[in-house]
């Protein structure tokens, strides 16, 4: 019987690793030999001389530090939201509820582009500041600057603190906190002794995800940060792309690596505790309206400012690719005012070029690439989640567990690399293949894809079962009943996430891509990276473009999620 | 020939046996109640003759037919889980509709069958309601309504009202037996309380520790429990260890409260049952007992009080409008020792 379930555990597994040894080690350890081992030394001096090299610790401590600040101010920001939706009642709660999906699943090429056309040079609050106030120059200079990359970092994570806190508030117990009050507790004391030890776990679990998402961030950092600030995960960028000094990266990159897998080990174990259930109530029971006017008060301004921290800059950013503000080409007088042409100005090809392809065609490869990844990283992630939630403490499952977390944690610069030059031979030479961009996109999807679908799957009871064959249907029927209606709404989300993730990533794609199949980030970072008003303008439109698709997958997820504490 | 004969049933669970040779017989129409405290093996029992366990030894048959290798959804029975367990994805209407589309129902028949049952249970128009919004009464209802209504050959209601609060409980107390017999099931019922096991009850089977206690129908087991076990069970504590004498044509049981006249009896040790629901104040009854009040308790419809006789505490219920010397102060109950006395 043992044995059995071991095997068919085994079997499960098979598929997932099978593609995980191919695409994802094999590559990666295809590139860190190439890097590594070209030193008649062998490959411990190179790693060594790196790993010592002033550059690198410059960059790990700005790595850890930036993240430590962004996670911090995340907390400052999420923990006062989070009491807030778990434990009240008040009108804007749905909207909020709705809208904070949206930084989640919003690519890091369109987040960069949203809070440049916010607080850019060229952005809104600086173009009305020049007109106001009489500026030559635009007076807030944001863009590269440690607060851009704070803020947006911010903007990203603040959602998860919301969710998994929130979550897990929401369903305490507050006669916990009402039976400390009566032994004589002051609210400070009820805080500390009761409520924080309590969410101690989500709480540190939460922001260990934060840490982890910052600490490997490249898109905010490479575009709203600027040439003078660098993560391992921008550096690593830089060497590869701009030095070639491939011994530096692999360095990085393995020194990345063990970080994240640090973080993810940890985090595995603490949202494990989260997930423990502590006396959980129903959310109509622990929630109440607010009732002083000085509680309205205050979170009617925390509920306001949330509301605009996650719709401004994305609002600006859409505002922003219908407006023309510049002389057109060849022109001298301003037309400004609202205009379709950036959006025209993606189909033309205004130097005639033979080998020219309009970057609407980028929007067409990436929904294909999203399409591919979705189906892959779901005929993947199916078989791993439900060896997981079949046998959680099964040996096998302890061990692979942390390992699908790795892929995040993996530069995706020496990933597509690593791709690049391992798969080189028949029958798997995809070196000049369009198929290098899905595969990189699924790596990424299939640990969002297992995490989805492993609670869903763990959620259904064998009760559920058993009470649908004692009214009368068979195994088949109750399956078909029964368990896929209650998965089907984990497939759709997890479905979503990696088509999004698809839509988003650009580390590993900026490497891979073919220059006849460019995705949309690609194209948004080449416009962004090109000088003037109508280069500006498409990228706008491009984000826009790309933001409208990803908001309208976050819908999807909104309306499906199953909600679970400690999984994202 | 019973409907449903259980012939003995051994179940064990990790070498820990939960059932240990049950057997007992349920006729067409009568509701039978498995009485007992929790883990003495009752909801296995269930789970054995749904089919949803299999015994390590004995069989469950209907109509004579062993229904061993029959999957639980070719038995016709209906279980309403302890816990409910509705499906969660699916409102009131598709919740209970299941069983019918299940057995293939025609469609045009299911919703007027769905609306039976709810009205059936008390739950008119209730069907739009998304199962994760009803209050535990109603959940109660509706799972007791999914599970009748593909009208099953057996139902089984597993504590069903375990998790209810009192006064709810009392009013679903009055209304099941109405409910079960309208609609003329066979039941299999489980409880571990007593009252709601008397008021449902055409036959009792009162289980311990994996074993029949005793069977019969609730009036049968309330005025003679056939153990020491099923009279503690049925809140009657006051047992003494007891030997019995026959003596120039009496007999006589010797007791730590001295000897007590029995009618009848076999010579030996025993042990003896003094009901507390049989003693009255009176001074001059044919057998009296004197003590001391040590506490009382207040039950509502009657008063439970302590009394030290000989140095032995037993407890006897009044009337709550009886009027009782206080804590401390001596009384004197007189016994009729054909009602009052039993042995085991």
């Amino acid at each position: 019987m043992k044995l059995r379930r071991l095997l068919t555990t085994g079997l499960l597994w098979l598929v997932p690793l099978a593609f995980l040894g191919l695409f994802y080690f094999r590559p990666l350890a295809a590139i860190l030999g190439l890097s590594l081992g070209r030193s008649t030394e062998g490959w411990a001096a190179p790693l060594l001389e790196a790993l010592t090299s002033p550059t690198t610790g410059r960059v790990l401590g700005f790595t850890v530090g930036q993240a430590a600040l962004s996670t911090l101010l995340t907390l400052c920001l999420g923990l006062p939201g989070a009491y807030l939706l778990a434990r009240f009642q008040f009108c804007g709660k749905g909207l909020l509820q709705a809208l904070m999906g949206l930084p989640f699943v919003m690519p890091t090429l369109v987040v960069a582009s949203a809070f440049n056309a916010l607080l850019g040079p060229r952005g809104w609050v600086n173009l009305a500041l020049m007109e106001i106030g009489g500026f030559e120059q635009p007076p807030i200079e944001f863009t590269n600057s440690l607060v851009a990359i704070l803020v947006a970092h911010v903007f990203y994570n603040t959602t998860i603190i919301l969710r998994m806190v929130g979550d897990f508030w929401s369903h305490l117990d507050p006669r916990l906190g009402q039976a400390a009050t009566l032994l004589g507790a002051t609210p400070w004391q009820r805080l500390r002794h009761v409520t924080l030890p309590l969410l101690a776990p989500a709480i540190t679990a939460a922001a260990l995800l934060v840490f982890l998402f910052d600490f490997t961030s490249f898109g905010v950092i490479l575009i709203l940060g600027g040439p003078q600030y660098a993560t391992l995960e921008v550096e690593i960028y830089y060497q590869t792309i701009s030095l070639f000094n491939l011994p530096m990266a692999a360095a990085l990159s393995l020194l990345q690596l063990a970080c994240t897998l640090l973080l993810s080990i940890v985090y595995a174990r603490l949202s494990a505790r989260a997930a423990r259930p502590i006396a959980l109530r129903p959310q109509s029971y622990t929630q109440r309206p607010l009732t002083s006017w000085r509680s309205r008060l205050l979170a009617g301004a925390l509920v306001a400012f949330l509301l605009a921290f996650f719709t401004l800059p994305l609002g600006a950013l859409a505002l922003r690719s219908f407006t023309r503000l510049e002389p057109d080409r060849g022109q001298r007088e301003t037309a400004a005012g609202l205009t379709l042409d950036f959006y025209e100005e993606l189909t033309v090809n205004r130097r005639n070029s033979l080998f020219y392809i309009p970057p609407v065609r980028a929007v067409q490869v990436s929904l294909g690439y999203a399409a591919i990844t979705m189906l892959l990283a779901l005929a993947l992630g199916l078989p791993a989640s439900w060896a997981l939630a079949r046998d959680p403490d099964a040996l096998l499952n302890r061990l692979l567990d942390p390992l699908l977390m790795l892929p995040l944690g993996t530069s995706a610069v020496t990933l597509g690399l690593g791709l690049i030059i391992s798969l080189d031979e028949p029958p798997l030479d995809l070196r000049a293949s369009w198929m290098l961009v899905p595969l990189a996109h699924t790596l990424v999807a299939f640990p969002f894809v297992v995490r989805s679908l492993t609670p869903a799957l763990r959620s259904i009871r064998p009760r559920l079962r058993q009470a649908a064959a004692v009214l009368g249907a068979s195994p088949r029927q109750a399956f078909r009943h029964i368990d896929l209606p209650l998965i089907g709404r984990a497939l759709l989300v997890a479905a979503t996430f990696a088509f999004t993730i698809s839509l988003g990533e650009f580390g590993a794609t900026s490497l891979i891509a073919r220059p006849e199949y460019p995705t949309v980030p690609v194209a948004i970072y080449q416009f962004l990276s090109r000088p003037g008003g109508l280069n500006y303008g498409q990228a706008m439109a491009l984000s826009t473009i790309l933001m409208c698709i990803t908001g309208a997958g976050m819908l999807v997820i909104e309306r499906f999620r199953v909600a679970q504490v400690g999984e994202f | 020939m019973s409907r449903l004969e259980i012939q003995d049933i051994h179940k064990s669970y990790a070498g820990q046996a939960a059932l240990a040779g049950v057997s007992f017989n349920i006729e067409q129409g009568q509701a039978t109640v498995l009485l007992g405290p929790s883990g003495c093996g009752k909801s296995t029992l269930l789970a054995i003759i749904a089919g949803l366990e299999q015994p390590d030894q004995g069989q469950v048959s209907w109509d004579g037919q062993p229904l061993a290798g029959i999957p639980p959804h070719r038995r016709g029975f209906g279980l309403m889980f302890q816990d409910y367990a509705l499906f969660p994805h699916m409102n009131v209407q598709a919740n209970i509709a299941f069983g019918l589309h299940m057995q293939g129902w025609a469609k045009a028949d299911i919703p007027a069958r769905v609306e039976a049952v709810l009205d059936l249970v008390g739950l008119p128009g209730l069907t739009r309601r998304d199962v994760n919004t009803l209050s535990g009464g109603e959940q109660q209802r509706v799972a007791l309504a999914r599970a009748m209504a593909p009208n099953p050959r057996l139902l089984m209601l597993d504590e069903p009202l375990g998790s209810l609060d009192r006064s709810l409980r009392e009013r679903l107390i009055a209304d099941l037996p109405a409910i079960l017999r309208r609609a003329g099931q066979t039941v299999l019922y489980v409880t571990h309380d007593q009252e709601e096991a008397f008021a449902i009850a055409d036959q009792v089977v009162l289980l311990n520790a994996g074993r029949v206690e005793q069977i019969g129908a609730p009036q049968e087991i309330y005025c003679c429990p056939a153990s020491p076990f099923a009279a503690r069970f049925l809140e009657m504590p006051n047992l003494l260890p007891a030997e019995v004498h026959h003596r120039a044509g009496r007999i006589t049981a010797q007791t730590p409260i001295g000897e007590l006249p029995l009618e009848a009896g076999q010579p030996g040790p025993a042990t003896l049952l003094i009901r507390p629901d049989a003693a009255r104040l009176d001074e001059n009854g044919p057998l009296r007992l004197n003590g001391q009040i040590v506490s009382r308790s207040f039950r509502g419809h009657r008063q439970r009080v302590s009394v030290l006789v000989e140095g032995q505490p037993l407890v006897f219920d009044f009337a709550s409008s009886a009027i009782l010397p206080a804590d401390g102060a001596p009384i004197t109950l007189s016994l009729d020792p054909s009602q009052a006395l039993r042995l085991f």
